[in-house]
């Protein structure tokens, strides 16, 4: 049996940090990328006497996600001790919550990576806070470890999915989505590449959408969405071989090889540790009232769905609205646009394709844009009342990008004005209809084709100037009846 | 009397990273022997329906503010440690897993 | 002429603060005193008497610039060295921490500073708390003032040694499970364990966090009261400590009994190998109680059988979770090794004593995923019960008498080959711990041998209610004057 008589089921387990000043449980502030151990203080180093202190924004950006997944928030969460000995972790516990999380169920809706007209949803099964660990270094050729206590005690949140995932296309748009909507929320930069945003995903498989999970395979630490779905398709291999070949697949954990395209066994169920969790002693159960709640939810953003939503009805396809709420910065760029009177469909155009282009092209970000929202309406503005035509319209765009001057100034300036004045248009006509009395002639016989001529002649002598409409509308009345016979 | 194997002492010392000699072990497994005896003793209270024990709830009074507190210097954090290489913590070599 | 050595801390602070004695002049007798008895006692790890002379010195200019001094103006006290000190090595009582150096100040530490005290030096414990004689970890065992030949208690032995040999006016001591009350008892001093959340936990190493409190060694109820004063309240630090008002302790010394409804759990009175000296000395205090106008009455604790059991599984199951960060790594003693795990093994085996072993193993046995529900769920779940055991007798007494050991005391080396016999001295003191609620064991007579050991008398109070503790136990102390009673050095 190949591969694709198999159904994959996938739940993904995402860790991402949060953006606050200080770390989970402790007032030491925490950025990546500062020289090793100088982001400690007595809690983060683990020294005897410390107690842990939760993080009040911490909480509230948890219950911002909490909230934008609709999941249910419990008023009362404990926090628990899970137990490992490793140099990076400072007290021999990660405090985390464990059977009573903060929020439970909730659901991530994105569209489908493979058919753009269906949106698909995963369940949550929870979200909880936990602290992260520090970082063990392995040099090359080095007979020691090293360890840097800096991102020790950088809080987090846990994402659970449900394992609603059947690809690894999908798992990766499950991702992007949730990446979305954390940084529409502006709790984590959510970045894999920098680590702020990390994936475990637990992978079975089985013959069909009916039959029973098969066992699965927990692959860990998958730092980017290409490695994401390549793991995920690799351990799917694997288990196909393995069942394909009268084997059975081991619950175990897993580590993704990307030089070989392979995943590997790190250790089987039997050897996993024995976490001993307990409640955490050193807190009191995390208290959060209705008031907080509904203070919070009172601060959200649209969610990306609900704007998806929302420019679907204005007319936008699923695609251009997807693309448009990737980012929340895009979207209210976006929103500005049409804020300034802008028509969606030619506003989406403008800013998904010239626009965008010219800022991917010179790798900037939408913040990083020269041409503002009102540029755009204003173009579209210009372009809609006959001022600009269409083809001047790009080289204006241009300018736009290159000066970051209002579209309305480079047209005075650098005279994009179409000529609208009936004199000076029919001056110019009369003399094109002079210059050609030969053609003129032609026409007059029958060879009607010969208007686009006069119009072509009218706009070069115009340099393009000339609005195209009333160019027609005046040759029409200057040119001689045809003879049909 | 509940019973404790040498294997199950030799697993809890390898839990807890400790490294017992045989007589310690001997000892531990004896000693552990007579106070699980003992502790097992709770079984007889009926705890039905009770919830476990929780230390006194405080809404939101016990969050801390997100502010930056005292930090330490580098040279301060690696102050105790036994054994460090510029400002980075020494540990015998181990592979991730 | 009384020595300046006879004075109580309330009576010291008023005198520094007048200007009659200086710090300097309290620094210096109490640091003599130290260098006559210590080596019969061994109740320091470490006299810091440079940094203590810096202080009292300061304390003293203080004084002459006009300012106004703290609650312990010059007060000589030591800490228990469990309590985390700036500058100053704190080793918990155990080689696996030998030579750290704190980078910081607990709030203890800097409370007591704050109201203008004088810190004499770190006084020695049983290691990580974990005992009730002062016999485990690596130093020298503390010798009780009494009777060299016994044990001081546990297991802030060095904090109640030092204040009955007067080597140190006021001590600070953890409680864990008695672990200031079992040897207040057994050296005819005062230990209060406040109620849990009471005082601050923020630089007092852990040993089972939701158990351990911090609070004063003294001679007179009225010295307890004042140190409590100096050191309970909210502290930011500490998200477990209480948000309710510092009530004025001593002003409450002066309240009285008349009226007060002291429970007794007369079952309790029926414990196998409860000594007839305590029993006695138990039943006189309640005939006192009973002259000095309160009310005696029947009070029942139906799971108190069980408070032990569930005590020791809740511990050390904390206890095994509180030490993993002994590793030596980032601290303390490391015995280095060629592979990482060898690291930790050698480093936790050479680092920690055998009780300390002993109590990890069973932690991590009652942690484990396929015993947890069987001991720790179970325990916390039997915890409950055990403090609404309490809320029901509250409902029916103001406080709770009860001997605080079953015994006046032991001698060094008489129980340390067997752990439960250990374990089951604490049979009177676990319930606040388990509880939560405070209690303070006072001076309450003597035994009956050739050479009288102290016997003491423990009082229980609701959630919050040291003031009630210190009204009845000032009135006691007031009435018998057991406290009087001084050990012959």
């Amino acid at each position: 049996m190949p591969v694709q008589d198999w159904k994959p089921v996938i739940g993904l387990e995402i860790h991402c940090q949060l953006k606050t000043k200080t770390k989970m449980f402790t007032s030491c502030g925490y950025r990546a990328g500062e020289d090793p151990n100088t982001q400690t203080d007595a809690y983060t180093l683990g020294l005897p006497g410390t107690l842990p202190r939760p993080n009040k924004t911490a909480v509230e950006y948890g219950l911002r996600l909490g909230l934008a997944l609709e999941c249910e928030l419990h008023k009362e969460s404990r926090f628990a001790r899970k137990h490992y000995f490793y140099p990076d972790l400072p007290k021999g516990y990660q405090i985390t919550q464990s059977d009573h999380p903060y929020a439970t169920g909730g659901t991530v809706r994105f569209p489908d990576p493979t058919d753009h007209g269906k949106a698909l949803t995963v369940r949550l099964v929870r979200i909880h806070f936990e602290e992260d660990a520090g970082k063990n270094l392995h040099l090359v050729g080095d007979d020691v470890s090293l360890v840097d206590y800096n991102r020790a005690g950088a809080p987090l949140l846990e994402i659970v999915s449900e394992p609603d995932i059947r690809s690894a296309a999908e798992a990766s748009a499950y991702m992007r989505e949730l990446r979305t909507v954390i940084r529409y929320l502006d709790i984590s930069d959510a970045n894999m590449e920098e680590g702020t945003m990390r994936c475990d995903a637990n992978v079975s498989i089985r013959r069909d959408d009916d039959a029973p999970y098969g066992t699965r395979c927990e692959i860990k630490n998958l730092n980017s969405f290409k490695f994401l779905e390549q793991a995920i398709n690799a351990e799917i291999r694997r288990q196909v071989d393995l069942l394909e070949g009268g084997g059975t697949v081991i619950q175990s954990t897993m580590s993704y090889d990307p030089g070989r395209d392979q995943t590997k066994v790190m250790r089987t169920k039997e050897e996993a540790a024995d976490y001993r969790y307990f409640p955490e002693p050193d807190m009191p159960p995390l208290e959060i009232s209705q008031a907080w709640i509904d203070s919070v939810r009172a601060t959200l953003p649209e969610l990306p769905h609900a704007r998806r939503e929302r420019y679907g009805a204005l007319g936008l396809s699923i695609y251009d609205a997807g693309v448009l709420t990737a980012e929340g910065a895009l979207a209210d760029f976006f929103d500005a646009v049409l804020a300034a009177k802008a028509p969606a469909k030619k506003a989406c155009n403008w800013v998904t394709v010239e626009l965008l282009g010219r800022l991917n092209g010179d790798q900037r970000s939408i913040e990083q844009s020269p041409v503002s929202p009102e540029h755009v309406a204003e173009l579209i503005g210009l372009i809609d009342g006959g001022t600009i035509s269409g083809r001047s319209a790009k080289e204006v765009f241009d300018k736009v990008y290159a000066e970051s001057m209002s579209p309305r100034a480079i047209v005075e300036r650098d005279g994009y004005a179409q000529v609208s004045d009936a004199g000076a248009l029919d001056a110019a006509i009369d003399e094109v209809l002079a210059a050609h009395p030969k053609q003129l002639e032609q026409y007059a016989g029958g060879k009607v084709a010969l208007k686009g001529f006069f119009v072509g002649q009218v706009m070069k002598k115009t340099r393009g100037q000339a609005n195209p409409q009333m160019v027609q509308e005046l040759l029409a009345a200057k040119l001689p009846p045809v003879d049909a016979s | 009397m509940a019973t404790v194997t040498p294997e199950e002492i030799r697993e809890l010392a390898t839990l807890a990273r400790l490294s017992l000699d045989d007589q310690e072990v001997e000892q531990f497994r004896a000693q552990l022997a007579d106070i699980l005896g003992y502790i097992g003793t709770l079984r007889e209270v009926d705890v039905s329906g009770v919830p476990e024990f929780l230390s006194e709830r405080q809404e939101e009074s016990s969050l801390r503010e997100d502010a930056a507190g005292p930090q330490f210097s580098s040279e301060t954090a690696l102050s105790n440690a036994p054994n460090t290489r510029g400002r980075l913590v020494v540990v015998p070599k181990f592979k991730e897993d | 002429m009384s020595s300046i050595l006879d004075w109580t801390a309330l009576e010291l602070s008023k005198a520094i603060r007048a200007g009659d004695v200086t710090a300097a002049d309290a620094t210096e007798a109490y640091l003599a005193r130290i260098e006559a008895v210590e080596p019969k006692i061994n109740a320091y790890l470490r006299v810091t008497a440079k940094a203590a002379r810096a202080t009292a010195e300061s304390v003293d200019k203080k004084r002459k610039a006009g300012k106004t001094l703290g609650p312990l103006a010059g007060v000589p006290l030591a800490l228990k060295d469990i309590f985390v000190t700036e500058g100053i090595e704190t080793t918990c009582g155990s080689k696996i921490l030998e030579g750290w150096t704190p980078p910081y100040d607990g709030t203890h530490a800097r409370r007591l500073r704050d109201a203008d005290s004088v810190m004499l030096g770190k006084v020695s414990m049983d290691e990580f708390a974990m005992g009730s004689s002062n016999e485990n970890g690596p130093y020298p065992p503390v010798r009780n003032p009494w009777d060299t030949d016994f044990v001081p208690g546990g297991s802030s032995g060095g904090s109640v040694a030092a204040v009955a040999a007067r080597t140190a006016l006021c001590t600070l001591g953890t409680d864990t499970g008695g672990s200031i009350r079992q040897p207040a008892s057994l050296c005819n001093v005062v230990g209060l364990k406040p109620t849990y959340g009471r005082v601050s936990r923020h630089g007092m190493i852990a040993f089972a966090s939701s158990l351990d409190q911090a609070g004063p060694v003294t001679r007179t109820v009225r010295d307890a009261a004042l140190v409590l004063g100096a050191i309970a309240g909210k502290d930011e630090m500490d998200a477990t400590t209480l948000d309710a008002p510092v009530e004025d302790y001593l002003s409450a010394c002066d309240q009285g009994v008349a009226g007060l409804r002291i429970g007794v759990h007369r079952k309790a009175m029926e414990l196998e190998g409860l000594d007839e000296d305590v029993r006695a000395a138990f039943t006189r205090a309640l005939e006192e109680y009973k002259e000095l106008g309160a009310t005696l009455v029947d009070v029942e604790l139906p799971h108190f059988d069980h408070a032990v059991a569930t005590y020791y599984i809740l511990c050390t199951a904390e206890a095994s979770s509180n030490l993993a960060r002994y590793d030596g790594v980032r601290y303390g003693a490391r015995v280095e090794a060629p592979s990482l795990l060898k690291m930790y093994n050698a480093t936790r085996e050479a680092g920690f004593g055998a009780e300390v072993k002993r109590r990890i193993m069973l932690g991590t046995f009652v942690l484990r995923a396929s015993s947890y529900e069987e001991y720790y769920g179970r325990a916390m779940k039997v915890r409950t019960l055990i403090k609404r055991d309490y809320q029901a007798a509250f409902s029916q007494c103001d406080l709770i008498a009860s001997p605080t050991s079953p015994v006046p005391g032991f001698r060094i080396g008489e129980r340390i080959a067997d752990p439960l016999s250990m374990y089951l001295s604490d049979v009177f003191t676990i319930g606040a711990n388990l509880a939560g609620l405070p209690g303070i064991s006072i001076p309450g007579g003597f035994s009956s041998a050739a050479k009288p050991l102290p016997i003491g008398l423990q009082l229980v109070g609701p959630t919050l209610g040291e003031s009630r503790l210190f009204s009845a136990a000032a009135a006691y102390e007031a009435n018998t004057g057991w406290h009087n009673k001084v050990a012959e050095l």
